[in-house]
Order: structure tokens, then C-alpha cells, then sequence
């Protein structure tokens, strides 16, 4: 009983993405993301895609399961290019129906804007695909640790983001295993007015959060179980990266910064 | 050594004890059976031996450390005294397999190269070398219990308290756990105290103690439980073949020292039958101990053929092909057809598909390829009745009466017929009307579990799919539902049990599907199913130890009449 999540859509393969440190994706994906803003020339966006394509390449990452996160999106960004193409006041390039008409300038910044967060979406993707949840938390941890010195608590954020990680998949499991017990119980989730389907859904979420609590609780017990007190630093020791992790962070930010500068200077 | 000193507790003023009085001793390298009923303390004194909870009255101590004296040794008492509960979920913090296992030395402000050694030494001593690296949801139950295991043990703890830690895990992961018990006790010097209903978990212990209401009504060891207390044994454990057994090995004189696990006493009797130390009658009686003792295999099927009207099976599914999101098929050209007053066991081991198959039986999902169809017509959502695993987790009304209620009500009866049904349901399940106006949270584990399964079967439906109805239920009420699966049947409804548990369920239904990679492996009568070794082999599953035992004692046999 496993829906598709992007979450869990770690490819479990030994390609070269798979082998960087995790952190230096992490920093690349915010690099890239800032990179991705601060250009907006056409041709430079062609060379991000070229770039997505390479990424997508190394991390062993499919089309297919691209379009199939990018579907759920899909009506925003549709509703993203309408708002920026359509002008209803009579100012639109080529005219449709009486006032309203087609912005040709705004129907591009909507492409624009669209191609964007495509682009970066897969970039996202290609991290997730090629890094495990617990490297991603382990990652996020030590790039937070500068911060303990002005007192971030990082140890306990990293403890609650591993938590996170390991019980969303636990939690939407039982959410679904319970929402077709109610459905074999009758309770038709899509039937009736929105009293009667808050009605419905209260029979999914009542048992599901009861459980969540009792689930804390016991957690919360075999922690303590194993000496756990807030004040001790739990964090992982320190790891340096590696030779090639290196080499790829040095490249991928330096291609971050001078594509931009480039665009602007070109 | 852990001594409990004349320990009362009570969780409200007006309730009876929890515990009342008790006083028990620990020792290191042995393992101590915690038996009871549900509800007799069990889980109450655990908490109490790792300091979870402190003793209202009374004392408790671990290695002299008095946990509520300070909350320093309070700490250092969690840390002697290891605590593994049923649920991995209950228990894993991390997602990471290495980083699971270094959370408690990190917690002691450990150096990192001490937490790296212990991480190691823990994993290995579970069997999770090489582990290291991955996620902890992506490992099987049993595995997932072995890491909670190797958690604890990374603390160097000194006793180990393990609550029903094996109730939820498949057959086939119980061996393991069991082993590595064993090993603890007897090679690393841990003393544990296991929860436990299971049999053999009870006979592989060295001291067993039997709680009722709160009070300890037996201490010493399984062998005497079983020999001198047998009524109290058979009150409190779950009816297994294998113990019947070693019974009757014992009558045949197996001697003490040999203890009384069941392979163990079992083959000194083929051994002694060889040096014609045991009489063949002796044996054959071991041997007749093996079966159940009345066949409750066939009924269903005499019932079906006694019952003139039965044109078609109930519930039949013809070729059904299932995948999730067009990948892999999970389940590929099943056919499965029961009849109204059958029983149908589905076994397999984890992913072979039998959940899913439950879930396109009852209509829940649309079967890629092929038909499923109840009673002659096509399946819809509520004509077959599904009780999940763990279904008291779906619970959620004000009041039990209302919860039995419930689908009735939504399938379009009216209150009077939905208040009728409940009853029924609650009859069927042995449910004390004065339950029917309790709030469901409020329940006990077993009563939680019997008003689950009468909510479904309030619907009312002529066929019921019933997924591990009785994990993690004490011998009462695995009993009562073995009687509940059969009234069902008995009332002309067609009944499917998915278990992986053969030994529990055998002697309880008529016929047998084995599964394996979403497909039948093997289907026939429970009674043909002896001595089908190839068919367990397909279903990559081990045969059931009675089956095992048999085999031992066929072949101890055959030597004594040949020579």
C-alpha cells in the first residue's frame, strides 16, 4: 500500500551523484536557485536546462517521474502564465474578445517564471533522487552547526528533523490504511455537501491524531529509556568531504556565479 | 541482580491495583517469561523493572540502584536496564540504521570513536553487520525489531526488559529474536525479562512468572508450569502443538536437565526409541499429541455441501492481476473461490501480496485485469467486510454501540436495523452489554480489538476478509476469535483469515491458500497440507515446527520397526 511520493523518490543506485556529499547539494540546489533567479536572458535559461540535463544524467533521474511531480503543480503554473498573458484592460497586444487580449511581454515573463521553477524543481528532484532522507537530514544538521555558536539549538532541530523524516512515510501509511478501512465501512469520502465530508473525513483524522498522541507518548518514553535529556549534544561527529566533493562544489558554485554575471555583462 | 520489594501500584483511586504487593528477583544471565492474561500487570511491572515508572508502594532496585531515590540513578538504572517495546515505530527515532544505534552512547556524551565502536559491536551482535548506512523504514519488521534491539544494547545495559517485543513480528522473524534472547542470557551474562504469549518463547526461558490481577500466581520453571501447573498453562498460553508434545515427552520421561524446548525434547525421544529406551506406544502418543486434538479441518465444507441452495462460491475471483501505479504487478492471475460456510486461511510470507489481495477482494481497489465478483455479482465497496491489521486503530465514535453502528447506518439501514445489526455483531464477538455504552478509547487491547472486528461484522456482509485478527491478542482472546471466525461460518458466511501464522490457524480452518510474489503457490485442504514440504519451499516459508516434529518422530519410527 505504497502511493507515489516525492518524497520517497530516492532511485537506489550507485550513480556518480549518489557518491557527492550531500551537503555540497544541498549548497549547489541554493546556489543554483539564486543563480536561476538572477538571470532572466532566454539563452541562459536554455543553458540551465542543458545543465538539468547533465544533473538529471548523473543522478540517474527519469523524465517520466520529472512530469509526474511537476502535475500536481501544473495548474498553478498554467494559472501563472494566464495572469501574465492575459490583459483585460484593452492594453493586449493581440486582441481577442473586446478589452480582453494577449500581453506578448507579459505572456514571456510568465514563461519565464513557469520554465524557472520547472528547472529548479528538477534540480530539487535530482537531490532527492540521489541522496537517502537520512543523509538529507544528516546534511542539513551539520550545515546549521555554525549557528550553535549564537545558540540555535542545531542538535535538538536535527533530532525533530530526523523524527519528521522518519514518521511522515509512517503516518501517511497509516492514513491511508485507515481511510479504506472507513471506505469498506461505507463512509464515501466524495459524496454530500461539506458538512457531510467533514463528517466523513473526522472518521480518518479522529483515529489517526488519537494514535498520533498515544504514538508520542511511547516515543517520548523510549527515549528517555535511552538517556535522552535535551541539554546533551547528540549531533554526528564531523566529517570532511571528500577530494571529489570538493572539486564539484568549487565547480558548481563557480558556475552559479559566473552564469549570471556573464548574462549581465553579455 | 533487580529486586522488587512488596510493590503496589494503581493508576486511579477508585480502580483495583495494577499490581498489588508484588515482590520478584532478577538475576543476570537468565531468561525470566512474564506471563499473564492481558490486563493482569505485565506491562505495569516492566515499566516498573527500567524505571519508566516509579512503584506507588514498595521498592524497587537494579544492581542497588534505587531509581527514585535521585534522578542520577534513575538515569543510571535506564541505562542498566534495556527496554524494547512492540512496535518498531514506538521506538526508532532515526532514519538512519548507525545513527538508530548511536543514539543512547551519544546520550551518555560518549567520544565518537567510543559511539562508533559500540555501534559496531551492537549491530554485529544482532546480526546487522553492514547495516550501517541504511534507512531504517526500509527494513522488514523483524529486522527493524533486531535494530531496537542493537539500540539498547549499545548502551551496555546489564538487564534487558523486551515487552511483547515479538507479538507483532512474522513467524518466520520469530526464530531469530528468539535465538538471539538466548544468546544474550546465556552468552553475554544479560538478565531478561520478556513479555510474552508466545509458547515457545515461554518454553526456550529458564524461569517463568505467571501474573493474575496484579499478583504473582507462579514462579519457577516452564518445565514445572507445564507439568505440575497444566491447568495454569493452559488458562494463560495459547494452545500449541509442539508444547502438547513436549507434554507427552515429558510422560515418556524425558529427563530435566534436557529443559523442554520442543526440538530438543523431541529428538531424546527419537533418541531413546533408537536405544529402545522408549517404547513405540510412547512415541506414537508423542506423536498423536502433535494433532489437534478435534479436527476442526473440513467442517466448512460439510456445512457448504449440507446447505442445499449453494449455487455459487461467495466470494470468487477469476484471473485477478493488481499493480500499484502500472509497475510491477504486486498480485498476477489469482483465483480464489469460498464458499458460504468455509473458512480459507491465506498465508505467505511479508510482500507476497495477501493485504492487497484483501484489499481488491473487498472491492478497494479495481483489479487491473480479471473479475471479482460476491455472491454472483460484481464486488462493490461494503458487500464484503475487510478488518485490517491492528483494526481497533479505526475506531472513533462516541460510544461502542455507535462505532457498531456505524457502517450499517452508511450503507442505508435504518436506525432500528443498524441498532439490530449492532447487537448481533456484538453477540457474535461475545461482547458483555455493558460495553456497548462505553467510550471506544477507553477499552483494553483485546475488547478494543473484539468491538473492531464486530464493526465490521455488523455490516452484515456474507463474505469477511480478516487480516492477523488475532496479533498480539493474549490466549483468551485468540480463542475467543477462533470461535467468532467459526460461528461466522457456521451462520453461512464465507471467512478469510490472512496470517502468516500456519500453527496458529491450521486446526481452525478448512482450507489453505500459500502465496508467494503476489501469486498461489499451493491451495488444498489444512489436513493435506502435512508433509508438504515443496509447497512451504514455493511459498518461501518454513514449515510449522508440529509439522517439523512429526517428521522427527515418522522417521524415529520407521528405524524401530525396521531393525
Amino acid at each position: 500500500m505504497k502511493p507515489f511520493s516525492p518524497l520517497g523518490s530516492f532511485v537506489s543506485a550507485d550513480t556518480p551523484a549518489a557518491r557527492i556529499d550531500a551537503r555540497v547539494k544541498l549548497i549547489l540546489l541554493l546556489a543554483a536557485t539564486v543563480g536561476i533567479f538572477a538571470t532572466a536572458g532566454s539563452w541562459v535559461l536554455a543553458l540551465w536546462i542543458v545543465v538539468l540535463a547533465f544533473a538529471m544524467r548523473v543522478s540517474g533521474m527519469r523524465l517520466s517521474s520529472h512530469l509526474r511531480v511537476l502535475a500536481p503543480v501544473a495548474f498553478i503554473l498554467a494559472f501563472t502564465l494566464i495572469a501574465n498573458a492575459l490583459a483585460l484592460d484593452g492594453h493586449g497586444d493581440i486582441a481577442l474578445a473586446g478589452p480582453v487580449g494577449i500581453d506578448t511581454a507579459g505572456a514571456l515573463r510568465g514563461a519565464t517564471a513557469v520554465l524557472r521553477i520547472a528547472i529548479l524543481l528538477g534540480f530539487a528532484l535530482c537531490v532527492s533522487s540521489s541522496t537517502t532522507p537520512p543523509q538529507l537530514a544528516d546534511a542539513c544538521v551539520r550545515l546549521l552547526r555554525p549557528l550553535g555558536r549564537i545558540g540555535v539549538p542545531v542538535a535538538d532541530i536535527g533530532l525533530m528533523l530526523s523524527l519528521a523524516l522518519r514518521f511522515i512515510p509512517i503516518v501517511s501509511e497509516e492514513f491511508s490504511r485507515i481511510q479504506l478501512a472507513q471506505r469498506s465501512r461505507g463512509v464515501d469520502f466524495e459524496a454530500g455537501g461539506l458538512v457531510a465530508r467533514i463528517r466523513s473525513w473526522a472518521s480518518v483524522l479522529t483515529p489517526l491524531v488519537v494514535r498520533l498522541f498515544r504514538r508520542a507518548d511511547r516515543l517520548g518514553e523510549s527515549m528517555a529509556q535511552r538517556c535522552y535529556a535535551d541539554s546533551a549534544d547528540v549531533t554526528a561527529p564531523r566529517a570532511p568531504l571528500s577530494a571529489r566533493s570538493r572539486a564539484v562544489l568549487v565547480l558548481g558554485l563557480a558556475f552559479c556565479l559566473l552564469l549570471p554575471l556573464a548574462a549581465h555583462l553579455l | 541482580m533487580i529486586e522488587v520489594r512488596c510493590v503496589s501500584v494503581r493508576y486511579h483511586a477508585d480502580e483495583r491495583a495494577a499490581l498489588s504487593d508484588i515482590s520478584l528477583t532478577v538475576l543476570p544471565a537468565e531468561v525470566l517469561s512474564l506471563v499473564g492474561a492481558n490486563g493482569s500487570g505485565k506491562s505495569t511491572l516492566a515499566s516498573l523493572l527500567c524505571a519508566l515508572r516509579l512503584p506507588g508502594d514498595g521498592s524497587v532496585s537494579v544492581d542497588g540502584f534505587d531509581p527514585a531515590s535521585s534522578a542520577a540513578a534513575r538515569r543510571e538504572v535506564r541505562r542498566r536496564v534495556g527496554f524494547v517495546r512492540q512496535h518498531p515505530a514506538d521506538q526508532l527515532v532515526s532514519t538512519s540504521v548507525a545513527d538508530e544505534v548511536a543514539f543512547g552512547p551519544r546520550n551518555l556524551g560518549l567520544e565518537p570513536n567510543d559511539v562508533a565502536a559500540r555501534v559496531e559491536r551492537a549491530l554485529a551482535r544482532v546480526g546487522l553487520e553492514g547495516f550501517e548506512g541504511r534507512d531504517t523504514g526500509a527494513l522488514s519488521g523483524g529486522q527493524q525489531q533486531l535494530l531496537a534491539v542493537a539500540g539498547v544494547l549499545a548502551m551496555e545495559p546489564s538487564y534487558m526488559v523486551l515487552d511483547e517485543a515479538t507479538s507483532m513480528l512474522d513467524a518466520s522473524a520469530r526464530p531469530a529474536m528468539r535465538a538471539l534472547v538466548t544468546r544474550l542470557a546465556h552468552e553475554v551474562g544479560l538478565g531478561v525479562v520478556q513479555v510474552t504469549h508466545d509458547p515457545l518463547e515461554i518454553l526456550a526461558s529458564d524461569r517463568v512468572v505467571v501474573l493474575e490481577a496484579g499478583s504473582v500466581i507462579f514462579d519457577g520453571s516452564p518445565r514445572r508450569l507445564l507439568s505440575d501447573r497444566f491447568d495454569l498453562w493452559s488458562d494463560t498460553v495459547v494452545d500449541d502443538p509442539s508444547v502438547r508434545a513436549v507434554r507427552a515427552c515429558i510422560d515418556a520421561g524425558l529427563p530435566e536437565q534436557m529443559g523442554c524446548e520442543p526440538q530438543g525434547a523431541v529428538s531424546w525421544a527419537a533418541e531413546a526409541h533408537r536405544h529402545r529406551q522408549v517404547a513405540p506406544d510412547a512415541l506414537r502418543s508423542i506423536k498423536a499429541a502433535l494433532r489437534a486434538p478435534e479436527a476442526a479441518t473440513g467442517r466448512g465444507r460439510a456445512f457448504a455441501a449440507a446447505v442445499d441452495d449453494v449455487a455459487s462460491d461467495a466470494l470468487l475471483l477469476d484471473g485477478v492481476t493488481f499493480s500499484y501505479d502500472g509497475c510491477e504487478p504486486v498480485l498476477r492471475d489469482i483465483d480464489l473461490a469460498v464458499q458460504p460456510g468455509e473458512v480459507a486461511l491465506v498465508a505467505g510470507p511479508s510482500g507476497s501480496g495477501k493485504s492487497t489481495l484483501a484489499c481488491v477482494a473487498s472491492g478497494l481497489f479495481d483489479a487491473d485485469a480479471g473479475s471479482v465478483r460476491v455472491n454472483g455479482a460484481p464486488v462493490r465497496t461494503g458487500s464484503v467486510g475487510i478488518a485490517f491489521q491492528r483494526p481497533e486503530d479505526q475506531l472513533f465514535c462516541e460510544s461502542v454501540r455507535d462505532e457498531l453502528a456505524f457502517a450499517p447506518l452508511n450503507l442505508g439501514a435504518t436506525a432500528q436495523e443498524a441498532a439490530c445489526r449492532a447487537e448481533a455483531a456484538a453477540r457474535l464477538v461475545g461482547l458483555e452489554d455493558d460495553l456497548l455504552d462505553r467510550y471506544p478509547f477507553d477499552l483494553s487491547g483485546g475488547q478494543a480489538r473484539r468491538v473492531a472486528i464486530a464493526s465490521v461484522l455488523a455490516l452484515d456482509a456474507g463474505v469477511y476478509l480478516l487480516d492477523e485478527p488475532t496479533a498480539g491478542l493474549d490466549a483468551a482472546g485468540r480463542r475467543a476469535l477462533h470461535e467468532t471466525v467459526r460461528a461466522c461460518a457456521n451462520k453461512g458466511c464465507a471467512m478469510v483469515v490472512i496470517s502468516h501464522d500456519l500453527e496458529e490457524w491450521l486446526g481452525e480452518v478448512d482450507r489453505v491458500l500459500l502465496m508467494a510474489s503476489g501469486a498461489v503457490v499451493w491451495e488444498g485442504m489444512a489436513a493435506e497440507l502435512a508433509g508438504r514440504a515443496d509447497a512451504f519451499a514455493r511459498a518461501g516459508l518454513r514449515a510449522p515446527l508440529s509439522f517439523e516434529l512429526d517428521a522427527m518422530l515418522a522417521d524415529a519410527l520407521a528405524d524401530g520397526s525396521a531393525s
